[in-house]
Order: C-alpha cells, then structure tokens, then sequence
C-alpha cells in the first residue's frame, strides 16, 4: 500500500522523498484492436513488478472500468535484448466464457529493446488460481508504454 | 490448382480413355482447410466498428466449421462410392470437438470407414519449416494425441498449410508411419520448369505424387489417367470463393457444392474412381513401378511465384504491410522455442513437475507459430494472435524457470539445454571482444541510422549486430558478399544438423528465399551465414548465379528501433550446423 500510495503521489506529480522507489511507465494500450487498457508498469524490488490495469472492454471476461492490480515480473532476455513484463491477476466471476467461476487473467507483454512499442495480451483461464491450461481466450493488447528517462 | 483450371485437362484425358489396353483412371481431390484461417477473428479487421464485421477468434472458427467444413463432408458421406482427402491442423479436431460434436461425428466415422483420409501433419498450421525440428516433434506428437484422443484414424498421406515440403520429410514421414507426400506442383515446376508428371515417385522410403497435377501415362502396357478435381483451400468451394475474412458474405452456398458434385458424377460415369490419396497410391501399386527417385527438392511453399519463394512470412510486405511484423513476430517465435526448451531443462534439473504446464506452453506456441500472423497479407489482429501466444508460451516458461532456480537453490542460473544443466554461471558465450570486419557488408537501411558493430568470438567465428534507429523507411536489407560455388551448402527443415548440399546447376530458379530453420547457410569458400534467429529471423535471397546472400524486412514498424545479429563462420557445413543448432535450437540462456 505504501508503494500504491506513493504511484498515486507521482502521479499527481507531487514530489516524494522516497528516492528509492521508480517512478511507473504507463501507457493505454488497444485490446483486441477495438478497445482500450491503461496499464502502469511499478518496478519493485529486483525484478518484482506491480502492474495497473483498467479495460474499458472486458469480453465477458475482464471487469472493466476498475483498476486491477497484479504482481509479476519483469523478465529480461539479454541475448536478444528483450523484455517480458508479466502479471496475475484474480478477476472475479463476469459471466461471459468463464459463467460463474472466476477468471485468473495472465497478462504478457513483450518489449524489443528500448522501443515504446509493447506488445502481448491477457490469457484468460477459467477458475481461481489458474494460471495455464488452455485459456478460453488471449485478449490482444498492444501499444505503447515508453520507458522512463534512466535514473540520474 | 482450382478446380476450374483441373478440368481444363479433361478433354485430354478422355480422348486418351480409349484404350483397349489396361486402363485406369482416377480422381484425386484434397481440400486443405485451416481454421485459423483469419486467427484471433475478423475483429478489428474493417475500418470501423461492425458487429456484422467485427467477429472472434472462435466465431470465425464456426462460422468455418458450418460454411465450408461441414458441407464437404456431408457431400462426400452422400456418395458412399467416393474418396476424399481433408487437410487439417489438428487443432481443428479440438475446435469440432468443443463445439461441432455432430460434425466430429460425422468425419469420425467417414474416416473409419476409409472414404475420408483426414490428413494432418501438424497440430497448429505452424511455418514449420522456419523453425528448429523439435518444435515439429512436439507438434506432431500432440497431433498424434490429438487424433487418438478423438478416436479419428490419421491418414497415411502429407499436406501441409501453404503447401510446406521439404526434401527432409522423407525421412521424418517414414518415422511417423506416414507413406506419401503430397508436393505441390508449383513448387516442383518452381524448381525444375514444368514437365510431365509421373503416376508415383519414391521419396526416400515414402512415396511421392505431384499434388495438383493431372497427367495421363502409358507405358505399353497399362495407362494411367488422373485429374485433381480440387486442391485448394478448402474454404472457398462451398462459399463459392468467398474467404473467411469477410463473415457477412462468407456462407454456405448449396448451387456451388451441388455444380462440384455434379462434375464428381460425370467423371464417375466417365470411368474415373474418386479416391483418396492413399488408395491411389495403393492402387498404383501394381500398375506402375515409381519413378525412383524426385529430383533434388528443396524447401518451400505450394505458390513460390506469387508469394516470392517464402518470403511472404519472413520479411516481405503484403496488401497490409504497415500492420506486418515479420521480423518481430518471427524472432519472437524462435525465442519462445529457446526458452521452452530451456524451461524443459530447468524442470528435469530441478526435479519440477512441469510436465502439464510445459505442454500448455508448447500448444500455445503451436499455435502462435501460424503462418498467417506473418503472411501472405496479415492485418494487425493476425500479427497480434501469433505475439500474444508466444507471449503467453514465454510467460510459463519463465515462471517454471523460477520455480527451478529456487528450488536449485541458484542465483544466476546458466541454462545449457544441450548438457541438460542448470547451474549456477553467467556466462551463455557467444560474444568476444570488438574487432574489425572481416567482410564488408552492403547494409541498406533507407532514412534509417545504421551502425555495425563485429566481434570475434574465436579465430573464424564473428558475431555482427547491425542496428537500425527508427525512421520512416518499412525496408531494410543486408547483404553478405559470397563465392559462386557449383554446390551450396544450407540447413533444410526437419534436419537440424544434417547439411543440405544442393548443386545450383540442378535447379531452374533464378532466385530463391529460403527459410533457414536453425539459421545457417553457405557463402561459399568454407564461410557461412548464421541468423542469431532471436534478433533476426528473415528468409535468405540466394541468387542462382551469386554467392551472395542477402536478408531483407519490407515490415519494419516506422517507430521501432531494430537490432539484427548474425554470426559469420569459417569451417565445415556440418560444423556451420553445429553451430547454428547451439545458437538457435539449444541456446544456452543466462537467467
């Protein structure tokens, strides 16, 4: 909560004496090509990442309009100077493909090199916890999410 | 190959029926279809929003299934008499079963009664023949799987999506219990100009049929007559030609199923039998020895000339080129491979039990590696299904390698799939110290920043990068000077490691793309070319009178920086493959 507290403070562009914590990169990003997700990356500690995410279209599967937050990784490829950035997310029941279970959403988004193009999508798994399988649907995202400038 | 132009050939063939001689006649029809033709689904696809237009991956994938799969097979359940060969992912088997079970029934029975051959070859409609072999072995293993699981009998014939062959099958065929490989004619005529076909060629242990090309053969003593009555996507009979990507119009259309079935008849009354591949070729059997052998064959794909070779998939532009991204989603999908196989290795080192997870991941690469995310003309949702499925594959893997670290009790994990290890270590190799070129490069990069950069990993062996700054050119291309040899020494699909000499002067092209699935191919002179397929992963330009080699992207994204890496090699073909196999097939990764 603290880290949330703070990604709020930076984002109303307040300043904070916590020196160590990133400021997030976020972007709004197309679902399925039609639709829209803001997505804020919070590098935590080592690779730990926190994601924000906010649908404005969820299929039947995403609850839209709320922020979802999920924890992941950043996972880096130095051999082909790539980035994954991944989140879990527990959505509740929507209805749609899932009906009445809940829907682990796995969010998956791929950087090559230092490009703000991101590009990836949310699987989505039917049940509590489920985080492969076949997922009843991949949820298409992409768009940009430029890197923050290099700490000074 | 449409059926239009089969029948052209029909007057030919029924002036030559009057033999008193042995006489045999045969129509052959293979309907290749793929559900994935429009993957992840026309949403998106038209300019506006258009519910009529805007249809998912899944209601596409019925609206196949009801429109242009099920009316060829309640044709052919119709006529007990005939035969029919029908081409599929068997991801198409999973689709029927979740959601047409009376259409799986239906094909289920056809095929146990021998009147359908359901041929299938892979379990996704995967550009195998881009990618390293074990993606296949997977593949085929979970068509296997897949096929058993539904009780459907796998037919004994090989066609593929875009017509993929190669002359590496051979052997992979007779492994698999396979016996004839369907090579199409275009790209048979493609490499060695069109002439006559012959009733059946060996390949290798298999047999051979020119798939699409009618002939009549007489050899004194028996002639042999066969039409191709379809060989085509197998969307467009029903609909009347009308493909997947425009769901309003694409509908079933009776008069068109109707006008193909009355061509069957007349051929039937005309003494044709209307058969499967396979009982052809057990027909022929007795009537004709096969040819002995093919002439050499390389890779490709069923329409080179209109498609230029492979480059369609790996570098070159279609109708939709601002929304292509071939190099990213083809690099993307040979780095998926590596950390899939990376992860197999972390899970068996750590003692995981990651067995159903790892083969989710593998599924979700199958499927990510369609074809059509990266050509003939893919629109931005096609390129985004292929993305989001490797995305998804590399997101388990990197989770089952975590898992492994900690349980290996790691801090910097170096991976060696080829020892099978997983240690501690941060050293993957293959890089070295900065040096001087030792070959000049012929880079273009258009309104681009280019740069390069060369370092020597050990006498005879460079690594290169070249990176491209963001600009407004889509076009880039590198070109590494060569020797004209009369032999060209490559790595073909399915083959990863055994070395692939072809002789130039056996072939009629005057160019060819070639796909390159673990990367390597000759310059001549004992050097070779090796695409660090992670960072780069476009199809080789060979020129049948240069020694040069040159790789070119048409889809670069406008904003994008691009960072491509080869490695160059002095030495032996066998050691060339040795090397793009721990490059691009076994990569030792750092994680």
């Amino acid at each position: 909560m603290k880290r949330l507290a703070c990604l709020l403070i930076l984002a109303l562009g307040c300043g904070s004496d916590e020196e160590t914590v990133p400021a997030p990169f976020a972007g709004t990003l197309t679902v399925e090509l039609r639709d829209r997700a803001d997505v804020a990356l919070e590098l935590l500690e080592g690779d730990a990442l926190r994601v924000t995410l906010t649908a404005s279209a969820g299929y039947g599967l995403v609850p839209t309009g709320t922020a979802m937050i999920g924890n992941g990784w950043v996972e880096h490829f130095p051999e082909t100077d790539g980035t994954l950035y991944t989140a879990r997310f527990d959505g509740p029941a929507q209805d749609g493909l899932c009906g009445d279970e809940p829907v682990s959403l796995a969010l998956s988004l791929h950087r090559q090199g230092g490009n703000a193009t991101v590009i990836g999508g949310i699987a989505c798994y039917c049940g509590s916890g489920v985080w492969h399988g076949r997922p009843v649907r991949i949820l298409r995202l992409d768009g940009a999410i430029p890197l923050p400038p290099p700490a000074e | 190959m449409r059926r239009g132009l089969s029948f052209c050939a029909l007057p030919l063939l029924l002036s030559l029926a009057s033999s008193a001689r042995g006489q045999e006649k045969f129509a052959l029809q293979l309907f290749h279809f793929n559900v994935q033709y429009v993957a992840g689904g026309t949403l998106g696809y038209s300019l506006n929003p258009d519910p009529i237009l805007d249809l998912d991956n899944d209601a596409i994938e019925d609206l196949i299934v009801t429109e242009s799969f099920a009316p060829i097979v309640d044709l052919f359940d119709a006529h007990p008499t005939w035969g029919v060969d029908l081409e599929m992912q068997a991801y198409l088997l999973d689709v029927l079963a979740a959601r047409h079970p009376e259409v799986l029934d239906k094909l289920r029975a056809l095929a146990k009664a021998g009147r359908v051959e359901v041929v299938s070859f892979h379990y996704a409609d995967q550009l195998y023949i881009a990618y390293p072999e074990e993606d296949w072995e997977r593949s085929q293993d979970l068509v296997a799987a897949t096929f058993a699981k539904h009780d459907v009998p796998l037919g004994r014939s090989v066609f593929c999506q875009e017509g993929q062959a190669g002359p590496a099958l051979a052997a992979r065929l007779e492994e698999r219990g396979y016996r004839t490989m369907v090579w199409p004619k275009n790209l048979w005529s493609f490499q060695h100009g069109d002439a006559e076909a012959l009733p059946l060629y060996q390949f290798g242990n298999v047999f051979l049929v020119q798939g699409g090309k009618g002939f009549a053969y007489d050899d004194g003593n028996v002639t042999i007559d066969v039409t191709w009555t379809f060989l085509d996507d197998g969307e467009l009979l029903a609909t009347g030609d009308i493909n997947p990507y425009f769901p309003d119009i694409f509908r079933h259309h009776p008069e068109e199923v109707a006008a193909y079935e009355a061509d069957l008849l007349a051929l039937e009354r005309q003494g044709y039998r209307i058969v499967t591949v396979d009982e052809y070729v057990a027909s022929i059997g007795p009537l004709a020895t096969p040819a002995p052998a093919t002439p050499p064959l390389l890779d490709g794909t069923w329409q080179p000339n209109s498609t230029n070779g492979v480059k369609k998939w790996l570098g070159g532009r279609g109708v939709w080129g601002a929304q292509e991204r071939d190099n990213h989603v083809r690099t993307l999908g040979a780095t998926a491979h590596r950390e899939l196989v990376a992860a197999e290795t972390v899970a068996s080192a750590a003692g995981l039990d990651a067995r159903e997870r790892l083969d989710d991941a593998w599924r979700l690469l199958f499927l990510g590696q369609v074809s059509d995310a990266s050509g003939i003309n893919p629109f931005r949702g096609e390129v985004l299904y292929g993305l989001s499925h490797f995305t998804e594959a590399l997101r388990i893997a990197r989770e089952v390698e975590r898992e492994g670290k900690a349980a290996l009790g790691l801090g910097t994990m170096l991976v060696d799939p080829a020892g099978g290890t997983a240690s501690e270590g941060s050293d993957a190799g293959l890089r070295g110290p900065a040096t001087d070129p030792p070959l000049e490069l012929l880079v273009d990069g258009g309104d681009r920043q280019v740069s390069q950069s060369w370092e020597l990993l050990e006498p005879g062996h460079w690594r290169v990068a070249i990176d491209f700054g963001p600009g407004e050119f889509t076009n880039a291309a590198v070109t590494f000077p060569g020797e004209v040899e009369d032999t060209l020494a490559l790595g073909a699909a399915l083959a990863d490691g055994v070395p692939l000499d072809i002789t130039r002067a056996d072939f009629t092209f005057e160019s060819f793309h070639f796909a390159l699935p673990t990367g390597w191919i000759g310059l001549g002179g004992g050097r070779f070319v090796v695409k660090d397929m992670g960072a780069v992963h476009l199809a080789a330009e060979v020129v049948r009178d240069s020694g040069d080699v040159t790789f070119g992207d048409e889809t670069m994204a406008v904003e994008d920086a691009q960072h491509w890496v080869f490695h160059v090699f002095d030495g032996t073909a066998a050691d060339a493959a040795k090397l793009a196999q721990t490059i691009n097939a076994t990569r030792r990764l750092v994680r």
